[in-house]
């Protein structure tokens, strides 16, 4: 078992082993070699060596705010110039009238207030048809009864009509009955004696 | 209405304005409001003699004026509600 597993290790991992061993080999001698010398010379020089990696902290640190910096500029201005924009758009400066008041009070307040008037456009708009549609319903319902009564009786009229003229005789003598229905198919009354 | 170089990108993505109703009042000069008069009618207790094709032509009208009258006043009560009496059968 344990001779299966050497010579697994010797076949496969043995070339890599040994190439690693001569870098690290010598890294290791290096470090013997002159560790020593660079310890001792951060020991005697220890105030310049804080000082050496500080300055390199700061300036890495300083750089990392710059970028940061120039990102935000970046995104301020792109900012500032959509808020111009909008509050051009929206009829009210961002600076304001004179400078007054105070930059963007105006702005806001005027959106604010297309806001609102959209808002309340679309109420009454929405009520407004809301009631002419419920008034033409009712209109038309109304309307709708009336032809009804309409033109039940003059249906009514025009039977009593045809009927009234049938009896008419080959003398073509017409006489009250003739002539009620007559008035009557006319929508008309009898003139007063 | 914005000049085209001035419009915000975003702007074509919003939603249409609400559409503004307001109440228009269209109505019609009094004259033609004016509730029909019918005249008086034929005298019932008179007699005459008229033929056949007279009288066809006399009912012809009588129904005419009948359908007219109940027309305007349907026309005039869709404007204004209630301002003429009903016709009387």
């Amino acid at each position: 078992m344990i001779a299966t597993l050497l010579a697994w290790i010797s076949a496969h991992m043995l070339t890599s082993a040994l190439a690693a061993l001569v870098p690290g080999a010598g890294l290791a001698a290096l470090a013997v070699k002159y560790g020593g010398a660079v310890l001792s010379f951060l020991e005697g020089h220890r105030k310049e060596a804080v000082f050496f990696a500080l300055s390199i902290a700061g300036a890495a640190l300083y750089a990392w705010g710059a970028i940061g910096r120039h990102d935000r500029d970046g995104q301020i201005a792109t900012l500032n110039h959509w808020i111009e924009t909008a509050c051009a758009s929206a009829g009210s400066p961002y600076a304001g009238a004179n400078g007054k008041a105070k930059p963007g009070a105006l702005c806001q307040a005027r959106v604010a207030q297309l806001a609102g008037e959209e808002r309340n456009t679309a109420i009454q708009t929405a009520t407004i048809l809301a009631q002419a549609a419920k008034e033409r319903d009712t209109k038309a319902a109304r309307d709708a009864a009336q032809a009804e009564t309409n033109s039940a009786a003059a249906k009514s009229a025009a039977a009593s009509m045809e009927k009234a003229n049938d009896a008419i005789g080959s003398d073509n003598q017409v006489g009250g009955g003739w002539f009620a229905s007559l008035n009557g198919t006319g929508g008309l009354h009898a003139p007063a004696r | 209405m914005a000049l085209a170089g001035c419009t915000h990108p975003h702007v074509e993505s919003l939603p249409p304005a609400p559409p503004a109703a307001v109440v228009v009042k269209d109505t019609p000069p009094a004259e033609l409001l004016a509730c029909p008069t019918a005249p008086a009618g034929f005298p019932q207790d008179e007699t005459a003699t008229i033929g056949p094709e007279v009288r066809a032509a006399i009912i012809r009208l009588a129904g005419a004026f009948r359908a007219v009258s109940d027309q305007l006043g349907r026309l005039i009560a869709w404007e204004k509600p209630d301002a003429c009496p009903a016709p009387k059968p």
